[in-house]
């Protein structure tokens, strides 16, 4: 193809098409634009200046556009680009201070984006022209909805959805508009074009609902969002707040100042504030299995992540009979622009890019210091500069992690499925092989004052399991036939051991004392193995893709070690597959829970309320049904007996196949039916008598005839059976 | 039966979107980006088949008169669902949109039309994708629909109408085309046969027109018009007119009175032998 034609390609293109006269049409498409730019804004996109003159802007520029629309342009055009390269350089300029990360360039092209649908909107004359628009609205509110990690997005995108649907269903009514039509050749039916505006409504609630319900089909049948191929990696600081120190903190436990500057403790006491409803105390120094009291529902974080797991924060490995705490708080600082390479820890297993399992959080309330992440976390994308690493592969940052922090953790899941793990045996002499001996001591570490029968019972347990797999199983399995699970337990007595009174005694316990029981047998079976403190998976929004995890969600776990893998969690109080379970997540995944979840009460009110609308309908409807019998009784002892009789006989008719034509006697109408005969004869002669002659028929005559009726009426029912 | 049509721009934009945004929501991990797909998924499908179903669901009448004229308006009374764009190929005509209604159209085509083929499209409600079908109609009576009449000047040879007395010459049996005022009742009743009276007078024979039609179609088309013309302007000037036509039945010969008689007579007139073959009864 030459330039010349090319050229004229691009030129006939671009030839301005018809101008668009419905008002409709632009009112509808301009309500999808204002939607989408609105729900773009509410993802934090934009300077001031077009937060607050985009709305007003996209109105003015449709109303312009609208009467312009006859005008050839050039002069609007001219302006239009160089309103474009204005918003360009402001593009460029923005990305001057991004770093590595594209994630960040994500706003900064949001509004880009905002800017050339404003500007576009000043020069929208013809159809095709407000079809771009729609189409750029799409891509608005897919920008918004990348961004947006709230539930409530959905009513931006319902109220869009109605109006881009309205939009195009208008234009095809404008497109229709355009064909011959009989007011060309005179003549025309009154009003012949317009649709009512009721046949409209009704033409446009089916289009949406048939599209809604499609939709809605859709989604339960769609992979879900994913990022294994992640090509952007969020990570924000709204505040940077500096811990001196390096230390742990955690303000939700409370404690003197701003929290900065305390060592949380497992008691969260201790300090001028009290502990957030949102605390827990697992994460501090240390863990007393003493401690009582669980945090609430409150959402601390959600989690952007492919599949479930456990967002770990922090392990103990040290076990005094009733507390855990970390034999060493050495941590070292790994620096990075963005994006943190992590050290790799003794006990790691090398392994591929294929098992990588990245995970987004968002923290919405303001929590410990520690980065959570699933294990075993090989890069981080965070905000600052350099955090710290502990000995056991956990992370902690050197700022306040408040509400709106963001970071990215890319782990590498180790490639263990179950039947690879029922592989490994087990063999006291190479338990924790890959480990160190100092690190084999540190993981296997016991009280020296701990009961012997808790070693006894994990050795009764395994003894039949020559696995470390089936050990570690035969343990989960007993814990789960011997014990119960409860949040409500009984406090420890002092001087106890909290294994070997929840093994022996209460019986009842939570994740803090199932997960303790868990290593601390393995342990006497001279495994490598620790504590875990985390966050479970949570719940996962099926519509933000999110797993939303609460307070409530904190864990702790065991962590074993399995030679040749590396460190494995276990727990059987929840349950979290393995690297890779075989199975592809669909999006539906967690719709029937969050609507339980979310839509219970609501339901469960709305459900009181029908139900009691259901009874009140259904005794209405009774009443209405005895009312309307009894008046029909009434209304027949009214009418006089040859027209009761009458009506008797149609009914027996119809009951034989017969319906009586307008104006047939009912002698016709008997004969057709099969009626013949002396009784009848007699019958029809005191119906005439009664009806015609204005004298009495004698009760004998009319009980005979009544008789005869029914005695037909048996008989008809009869053959009909 | 129902068909695709054509599949319009919007499914293909929102088709190409929403298969962008399936990329997007596999690589960022949003889960509104997969309510976005499946929403726009929604919307192409719904756009897709809800025509179908309204198609389906659809039926024309159309009510026309019994005569027309090619190039000149025929009102046509139709009654379809709003969002129909009809296009009645059989008369010519362009795609319209459809409603209840008179339409007014211009026939391209001589003939006659006891049946309407209508053929219906709709895209309706989205503009996605365009279906269609055809729905043939049986008109109530058959709409006939004669040539446009070209003009024709009569030359002075031509015959003209009978002015003066008439002197009985003879007798003679009737033929088709003889005027029913030159029967002779005496001769008639008594051989039992028409007869019809010849005289020496100024009586002059009616114009026979013989449309002879050879040749493709639409090239005869000319030839009708011209006879139609030939016709009117005879019977203007109050000539009796006999036009020999070919018709789907045989051949025809009769007189025409009026203009809507010429009408009617030339738009079934068809390309065929217009005398009686041998063998064969006229």
């Amino acid at each position: 193809m030459s330039i010349v034609s090319l050229a004229r390609s691009v030129k006939s293109a671009n030839v301005k098409g018809p101008p668009e006269a419905s008002v409709a049409v632009r009112v509808a498409t301009l309500f999808a634009v204002l939607i989408a730019a609105n729900a773009t804004l509410q993802q934090d996109v934009g300077t001031p200046s077009i937060r607050y003159a985009l709305p007003a802007g996209l109105v003015v520029a449709f109303a312009f556009s609208y009467y312009a629309r006859f005008r050839p342009g050039f002069v609007v055009k001219m302006f239009l680009a160089v309103g474009m390269l204005a918003a360009s350089a402001h593009f460029v300029s923005q990305l001057g201070g991004i770093g590595q990360n594209a994630a960040a360039a994500q706003r900064p092209l949001a509004e880009l984006f905002l800017w050339t649908q404003l500007l576009h909107s000043f020069d929208v004359p013809a159809r095709r022209d407000l079809r771009f628009s729609l189409a750029a609205s799409t891509v608005l509110i897919g920008v918004g909805g990348v961004l947006s990690i709230a539930s409530d997005y959905a009513i931006s995108l319902g109220l869009w959805s109605a109006a881009a649907v309205s939009a195009l269903a208008l234009m095809h009514r404008s497109e229709l508009a355009e064909l011959p039509r009989p007011t060309q050749m005179g003549a025309p039916p009154a009003r012949w074009r317009r649709m009512p505006s009721r046949a409209l409504a009704t033409s446009l609630g089916l289009t949406l609902a048939t599209s809604f319900a499609v939709a809605g089909m859709i989604f339960l049948f769609l992979p879900a969002s994913g990022t294994a191929r992640a090509f952007t990696f969020p990570a924000s600081l709204p505040n940077v707040d500096r811990i001196p120190g390096g230390g742990l903190v955690n303000p939700s436990l409370g404690g003197t100042g701003n929290g900065k500057t305390n060592e949380p403790t497992s008691t969260g006491k201790g300090g001028d504030t009290p502990r957030a409803s949102f605390g827990y105390v697992g994460f501090s120094k240390e863990m007393d299995t003493a401690a009582r009291g669980r945090p609430d529902d409150t959402i601390v974080m959600k989690v952007r992540a492919s599949k479930p797991g456990f967002w770990r924060g922090q392990s103990f490995d040290h076990w005094d009979g009733r507390r855990w705490t970390a034999s060493s708080d050495k941590t070292k600082v790994v620096n990075g622009d963005g994006a943190i390479d992590l050290p790799v820890f003794e006990g790691a297993v090398q392994m591929d890019d294929s098992n990588e399992f990245i995970q987004t959080i968002y923290v919405e309330k303001p929590g410990p210091n520690l980065i959570f992440g699933a294990a075993s976390a090989s890069k981080l994308y965070f905000p600052d500069k350099s955090v710290l690493v502990l000995p056991d592969g956990t992370m902690r940052a050197g700022v306040i992690l408040g509400t709106g922090a963001v970071y990215t953790v890319v782990s590498k899941r180790p490639p263990a499925d179950p039947a690879s793990l029922a592989a490994v045996p087990f063999n006291r002499l190479l338990a924790g092989q890959g480990l160190g001996q100092p690190a084999r001591s540190v993981y296997t570490q016991l009280p020296a004052d701990m009961p012997a029968r808790v070693a006894d019972l994990a050795s009764s347990i395994t003894s039949s399991s020559p696995s470390l797999l089936g050990k570690v199983q035969a343990i989960e399995d007993w814990l789960g036939n011997n014990t119960t699970y409860s949040i409500d337990i009984p406090s420890l007595p002092a001087n106890t051991d909290a294994v070997d009174h929840f093994l022996f005694t209460d019986k009842v316990g939570f994740c803090e004392q199932i997960a303790s029981s868990l290593v601390v047998m393995m342990r006497s079976l001279g495994v490598p193995a620790r504590l875990g403190v985390g966050y479970a998976s949570g719940e996962r929004n099926p519509f933000t893709g999110l797993y939303e995890v609460k307070a409530s969600d904190a864990h702790a776990w065991a962590e074993i070690y399995f030679p040749g893998v590396g460190w494995l969690t276990f727990d059987p109080t929840a349950n979290v597959p393995f690297a890779d379970d075989g199975q592809v997540p669909l999006a539906r995944n967690g719709l029937t829970d969050f609507l339980a979840s979310r839509l219970g009460p609501v339901l469960s009110a709305v459900g009181r309320v029908v139900l009691g609308a259901g009874l009140l309908a259904g005794v209405g409807f009774i009443g209405w049904i005895v009312c309307r019998l009894y008046r029909r009784r009434q209304a027949l002892a009214a009418r006089s007996w040859p027209m009761v009789w009458n009506d008797r006989l149609d009914h027996i008719g119809r009951k034989a196949g017969h319906r009586r034509a307008a104006g047939q006697t009912a002698r016709s109408f008997a004969e057709a039916v099969g009626f013949v005969g002396t009784d009848w004869d007699v019958a029809f002669a005191a119906l005439d008598q009664a009806a015609y002659s204005g004298t009495q028929v004698p009760d004998p005559t009319r009980a005979f005839a009544d008789e005869l009726l029914r005695r037909a009426s048996e008989t008809m029912s009869a053959s009909r059976k | 039966m129902v068909r695709p049509s054509r599949v319009k721009a919007p499914a293909l934009i929102l088709t190409a979107l929403a298969l962008a945004f399936f990329g997007i929501s596999r690589t960022s991990g949003s889960g509104w980006a997969t309510v976005l797909v499946a929403a726009l998924l929604g919307s192409v499908l719904a756009g897709a088949f809800l025509p179908m179903v309204r198609l389906a669901r659809a039926g024309i009448s159309v009510h026309a008169p019994t005569d027309g004229t090619v190039s000149l308006a025929v009102p046509l009374d139709i009654d379809a669902k709003s969002g129909l764009v009809a296009d009645i190929p059989d008369l010519g005509t362009g795609q319209f949109h459809a409603t209840k209604g008179t339409f007014f159209t211009r026939p391209a085509k001589r003939g006659v039309f006891a049946r309407l083929a209508v053929e219906l499209r709709t895209s309706s409600p989205l503009g996605m994708v365009e279906w269609r079908k055809t729905c043939v109609i049986k008109l109530a009576a058959p709409l006939e629909v004669g040539p446009f009449p070209i003009d024709v000047e009569l030359t002075d040879a031509a015959p003209t109408p009978d002015v003066g007395e008439e002197d009985l010459r003879g007798i003679r049996a009737y033929v088709a085309g003889d005027s029913s005022r030159k029967l002779h009742w005496p001769a008639t009743a008594r051989t039992g046969e028409m007869m019809i009276r010849e005289t020496d007078g100024v009586t002059v024979a009616p114009v026979v027109i013989v449309v002879d039609l050879v040749g493709p179609e639409l090239a005869v088309e000319p030839t009708v018009s011209r006879a139609a013309g030939l016709a009117l302007a005879a019977l203007k000037r109050g000539s009796a007119v006999v036009l020999i036509t070919a018709e789907p039945s045989g051949p025809v010969t009769g007189s025409v009175t009026s203009p809507l008689e010429v009408s009617r007579r030339l738009a079934r007139a068809v390309v065929g032998p217009v005398y009686p073959q041998k063998g064969v009864a006229a």
